[in-house]
Order: structure tokens, then C-alpha cells, then sequence
């Protein structure tokens, strides 16, 4: 499905990258929309190959009040050229959750496959993927702002380039193609040079502004991908907010291997 | 004088540093539980009201350049009332090798099948832990070795076991509440087995997951984890019940279908052993047990970010009112409520209506954070209508408790 619509994505956009991919994109004669996709088709070519990855993540909620709460987890990811992405998040704190993993098998369009690891019970318990707008462990993250971002999710449409604290950047407008999401659009700045998403504003059923999100603190690896140590999500509405700090990026760990991203792995995951 | 701190300088690197080396990660929690009952106990030398604390550690280590580890899980429990609930367990003690397309664990252990909410049909390796709590999701940890084959995931997963050791089943003692009349007496225990809990027994199971279905066939041929129970006149004014434990075969199956919001479940299970009570003794018997219905979760309710589960589940025994459980007829509802707050709180409200006997049951269970190692959790079971016809719940009637627990996770 996946490798459809980046072929399609790669005809749409001519053979603009065959040259040089690292060359800025040339976006010249194309409709908005066209050249909406043409720059997540490059973000995402230039986002594959990467295997798997892992990483640490450090996330605090903080409430109206100031008041903070930290989660740490970790999360490992497996590429896959054929379908979505399969990703694994294990859960080290608070205490009380430590050993909850959980295991998604995402899928584009189609629903998700979901299962929750209960260390308690020693229970795999197979959930609801419709649930892609409820909070990511009770943060300003819903499950479809982590989720596997695949081409097909979105339509796109380029709004314009401009600068974002002194960076050319890209401003897009994406429109989620997939059921259940909790936004009308997504508006995000993309930077010209490595199409890292910088800054993304996500509006509510109601079309409102509901959160912002900034992606900063930038490193590449591999030569090739390029990862923000920090994320922060900003709830307009509710005023809470919620900081994501990641660390020890992995790539290409020979030891995980496909076995670990299936469902009866999860009991033994640490 | 030196040759002896030489000597203690040497054992201690012989013994401490590989100790010292080795990379354990400990975690788990200590609590506190009080339980209060609404209603003075029913039978004699019941106290009212108790408190206990528990201790659940838990010791992991990897073996370094393998996916191999070793697991340690205890489970400790001082009760102010009830002996039988006092107790130690070891829940985990194995050793798990992974290899190319297997993984074999061989020690005590746990393991979980199956689906529904409600009751746990097809969920046979471990015995439940009836003192502990009378919701059967408390398990004793089982002798086991468990053989995974992973190398034809296409066709699913295969599982072996093999399981040495029988455990038998707690119950609440003489003291304790939560109890039937007459006080289970587990020193009088009887097998069918010819030697008893030393009989081994074994287990099969394939699981797989295709689409949105998840599906289970199991079967176990052994000593069975459910008692019956023989009224035993230990003198004109003391009987007691004593449990027997006969050899039986059950092949169980599980289902969920996971249509987004809705997820399907059904377990069923078919046993067939010498566990027949009639006026001549025990007799053969097969009966088939079904627990099936549905949980639909409805996202951002209220649009405060709630996720609302609403869970309906029909159990049911064809052995009718002569089944030896609860759930012969016995419709289950339940809504569950994820508030997706920091402090993760979560309420499980569950109505539990006989439809044989007109007995209803009432179940609250709620949990949340307090800080970011203390958590509190409340559960509640309320028998609000007891039928005199429904002799297992009838013993129950005056048992209607709420208990706080507060635990402190390290």
C-alpha cells in the first residue's frame, strides 16, 4: 500500500530528485496539493532505510498549574517497505506501570492492530485502535501524534514558504484521510533544507486551534536521518502542556529483530 | 591475622564481585489493605473487619550477550484475621532461553490465556489464589516447562507444557470472611490422581492472530484446578468440607474479533472427567462452559478525553444450577471508565444478575495515582439480592465488603 503511493507520490513529483537528493526541492509548475505531496514524498524517501531505531523518552506533563508529572519510556521501531511501521513502547515509569508495553502494527488507512501488555496479570491483551484522539498516557500526545506517520494519512496542500525563526520553511496544511482522528487539519512548517518538521498546529472537530507542537534540539544519524531531542506540546485550550525529551537514539540494533514485534513477544520485552 | 583478611579478601572476590557484577534490576511494591464488611459475619469464629500488609519483589536479571534471563517474583501477605491468608508465594522463579525460532522457560511461572472480563474459562495453568481475592484473577505460581515455537508464525504459535507439581487452591480459613458455612479444610484434600499432587501434567495451545481476529485452541489433560467438595463429620458437631481434585481433559477455545470500537469475545471450554457428584460416588462427566459477549468503548466522552468501555458478557454452564460454579446463567455488565488523567485513574463498575436465581451482584473497583510511586486502589462487591435457592452466593449474603489498598511501587 505504502510503496504504491510513494511510487505514485514519485510520479506526481516528475524526476525531480533523481539528481540529488539532498538538492532543495524544485516545486515549480506544481498545483499546491502537488507540491504538498511532493515534499512529504521526499521527507519520507529520505526518511528510509533507517531499519529500526530505538530511544529513550523522558515525558512531564505539566498542568494548568505548573504542576509536573514525569512518564519514562522507551520506544523501538521496526521499518517495514510494505506496509505501516511496526513500533513497540515500553513503560519504566511511574513504578506502578513499569513492564506495561505496549505493540502497534500500523497500517495506513486501515485500523491499526493494537496490543497491551499487562506485567500483572501476565495478560496480552489485544485493544481498540479506534481510540487514535485519546491522550497518550494522559499528555497533551494523542496515539496519532506518535503513531507511524505514512504518506497516505493525509492530504496535503503547500500554503506557502517562509521563514520560522530565521529557517526557510515550507507551511503545509495536512488533512487526515484516516477515520477517528480528533483534528479537521494539521498546519506544519517543514524546513527547506532537510524537511525536518519544526512546528506543527493541530485544529480540533470545531476547526479551532487546539494544541501546537515545536520540534527542536535537532541531531542526524547515519548521516542520513535527522531526530529532535525535544518535542513540546501546547494545549491552547486546556493550558497544559507536555515536554518530550528523548535520548539514546539507535539505529540499525542488530539484536531486535522482527520476533520482538510480534504479539507474544510482549511477555517477554523488558 | 592478615592471612585471614587475605582470606576474606579472597572470598569476597570470589563470591562479591561476580555478585557485585551482576547487573539485577529489582523492583515491585509493599502495601497495605484494610477490609471492611457492612454486615457482622455469619458463622462462628469469623472476625469482622481485617487489615494486612503485602510485599510483592521482583528480580530480573538478563544474561549478558543473550536474550536469556532469569525472573524472581514473590508474594507475601500478613492478614490481622485469616491464617490461610497469610501466606507466601513464589509466583516467578524461571529461567527463559530464547532461541532462533523457540523460546523455553523452565521454572515457576505464570502464564495467561484467554479473552472476557468476566470469568476466566480457558485460563487453566495456574490455580487461582481464592484467598487472596474471590475474583479469580489472583494465581499461584505453577512448576512448569514451557516449550514456544515461533518458527511458523504464519500458522501462529505453538506452546508446550509440561507441569510437574500441582498447586492446590486457598480459601479463606476458619476465621476469615468471604467463606462458605462450612470451613474448607485443605489438610483433608483428596486426588484422583494415584499420586496426588505429584501427578504430571501437560498442556497444549495454538494461538494466532489473522485480520482482526485473535483466536486460541487449547487443551490439558491433568488434575483439575477447580475442586469439588465433599462434606467430611470430623465429629457429631464439626464438619468440614474437603476438596477433591479429579483427572480431567478440557480443550478450550478463545475469539476476540477487534472491529474498532467493538471488540468481540467469546471463551468456551469442554471438560470431561470423574468429577460427578451422585448419591453412589463420582461419576464421569463432560459438560461444555460458555462466556461470550462484547466491550464497545466510546472515545473523548463528554469531551473530556474519557474513554467509557461498556462490557455485556453471558456466561453460561450446561450443567445448569448442578454446575459447581457460580456463572451457570449469569448475565454481566460493566462499564469501565479510563478518566486519561496524570494520575491515570480508572473505575470498573460491574453488575453481576443470575438468571436462574434472582441474585444480583454488585462490583466497584477504581484506582489512581496519588504520587508518582503511591497508588491507591478501592474495590467494593456488594451482594444486594440473594436468592435462598443459590446455595453458593446464599453463604455470601452477609459478605458484602469495601476494601482500600494503598501501595507503594519501588
Amino acid at each position: 500500500m505504502k510503496k504504491n503511493i510513494i511510487a505514485l507520490g514519485l510520479l506526481s513529483a516528475g524526476l525531480l530528485f533523481s539528481a540529488n537528493s539532498i538538492a532543495a526541492l524544485n516545486l515549480e509548475g506544481l498545483s499546491p496539493e502537488q507540491a504538498g505531496l511532493a515534499i512529504v514524498t521526499e521527507a519520507d524517501k529520505r526518511e528510509t532505510g533507517f531499519g529500526n531505531s530505538s530511544a529513550s523518552m523522558k515525558m512531564t506533563l505539566i498542568n494548568r498549574k505548573g504542576k509536573k508529572s514525569i512518564r519514562n519510556l522507551r520506544s523501538k521501531v521496526l521499518e517495514q517497505l510494505e506496509q505501516g511501521d511496526k513500533s513497540l513502547s515500553i513503560f519504566d515509569e511511574p513504578a506502578d506501570v513499569k513492564g506495561t508495553a505496549m505493540l502497534t502494527h500500523s497500517h495506513g488507512l486501515d485500523p491499526d492492530d493494537q496490543w497491551l501488555y499487562l506485567p500483572a496479570l501476565k495478560r496480552v491483551k489485544r485493544i481498540s485502535s479506534k481510540n487514535k484522539s485519546g491522550p497518550f498516557m494522559g499528555s497533551e500526545f494523542a496515539f496519532e501524534d506518535l503513531g507511524s506517520q505514512e504518506i497516505e494519512k493525509y492530504s496535503y496542500k503547500l500554503l506557502g514558504e517562509e521563514q520560522l525563526d530565521g529557517v526557510d520553511v515550507y507551511k503545509t496544511e495536512r488533512i487526515p484521510q484516516y477515520k477517528h482522528s480528533g483534528y479537521t487539519k494539521q498546519i506544519a512548517w517543514t524546513d527547506q533544507e532537510h524537511l525536518r518538521t519544526l512546528k506543527v498546529e493541530y485544529y480540533d472537530r470545531k476547526g479551532s486551534l487546539l494544541k501546537t507542537l515545536s520540534a527542536s534540539d535537532f541531531k542526524q544519524f547515519k548521516d542520513q536521518f535527522w531526530r529532535p531531542h525535544r518535542m513540546f506540546m501546547q494545549n491552547h485550550q486546556t493550558k497544559k502542556a507536555t515536554e518530550l525529551l528523548f535520548e539514546n537514539y539507535v539505529f540499525n540494533d542488530a539484536s531486535l529483530k522482527e520476533s520482538d514485534f510480534v504479539n507474544n513477544s510482549l511477555k517477554r520485552i523488558r | 591475622m592478615y592471612k585471614k583478611i587475605s582470606l576474606l579478601a579472597a572470598s569476597c572476590a570470589a563470591i562479591c564481585s561476580p555478585a557485585y557484577a551482576l547487573d539485577v534490576e529489582m523492583r515491585g511494591s509493599a502495601g497495605a489493605e484494610a477490609r471492611i464488611f457492612l454486615e457482622d459475619a455469619a458463622y462462628a469464629n469469623q472476625e469482622r473487619d481485617s487489615a494486612s500488609v503485602t510485599i510483592d519483589p521482583e528480580f530480573y536479571y538478563a544474561i549478558p550477550d543473550s536474550s536469556d534471563s532469569i525472573s524472581f517474583n514473590l508474594h507475601a501477605r500478613i492478614d490481622s484475621a485469616d491464617e490461610e491468608r497469610s501466606n507466601a508465594d513464589i509466583r516467578e522463579l524461571s529461567y527463559l532461553k530464547v532461541g532462533d525460532g523457540w523460546e523455553m522457560k523452565a521454572g515457576i511461572s505464570k502464564v495467561y490465556w484467554g479473552v472476557t472480563e468476566g470469568q476466566h474459562l480457558v485460563d487453566i495453568v495456574n490455580q487461582t489464589d481464592a484467598a487472596e481475592n474471590i475474583d479469580g484473577e489472583d494465581k499461584l505460581g505453577q512448576p512448569m516447562v514451557n516449550l514456544t515455537l515461533l518458527q511458523w508464525q504464519d500458522y501462529g504459535v505453538f506452546d508446550v507444557f509440561v507441569l510437574p507439581g500441582f498447586r492446590e487452591r486457598t480459601f479463606a480459613g476458619q476465621d476469615g470472611r468471604l467463606r462458605p458455612q462450612l470451613v474448607i479444610d485443605t489438610s483433608r484434600t483428596s486426588y484422583e490422581a494415584k499420586n496426588n499432587e505429584k501427578h504430571v501434567d501437560g498442556a497444549l495451545r495454538w494461538a494466532h492472530s489473522i485480520d482482526v481476529f485473535d483466536i486460541g485452541v487449547s487443551h490439558f489433560w491433568g488434575t483439575s484446578r477447580d475442586p469439588i467438595f465433599q462434606a467430611q463429620a470430623l465429629s457429631p458437631t464439626n464438619v468440614v468440607l474437603t476438596p477433591h481434585y479429579a483427572i480431567i481433559n478440557q480443550t478450550g477455545l478463545d475469539l476476540q474479533a477487534s472491529l474498532e470500537g467493538w471488540l468481540l469475545k467469546t471463551e468456551i471450554i469442554s471438560r470431561e472427567g470423574r468429577f460427578k457428584q451422585t448419591a453412589t460416588g463420582l461419576e464421569r462427566q463432560r459438560y461444555t462452559a460458555l462466556a461470550t459477549g462484547f466491550e464497545v468503548t466510546v472515545v473523548d466522552f463528554l469531551e473530556r478525553g474519557i474513554d467509557l468501555g461498556l462490557i455485556a458478557e453471558w456466561n453460561y454452564d450446561d450443567r445448569k444450577t448442578n454446575a459447581s460454579s457460580t456463572f451457570q446463567n449469569d448475565l454481566l455488565l460493566g462499564t469501565r471508565w479510563a478518566m486519561n488523567d496524570a494520575e491515570s485513574t480508572e473505575v470498573l463498575i460491574g453488575l453481576s444478575q443470575d438468571l436462574d436465581y434472582d441474585t444480583t451482584s454488585l462490583s466497584v473497583e477504581g484506582s489512581t495515582r496519588l504520587s508518582d510511586h503511591l497508588k491507591l486502589t478501592v474495590e467494593s462487591r456488594i451482594f444486594t439480592a440473594v436468592d435462598s435457592q443459590d446455595v453458593f452466593v446464599k453463604q455470601l449474603e452477609d459478605d458484602s465488603f469495601i476494601q482500600a489498598q494503598l501501595d507503594y511501587f519501588f
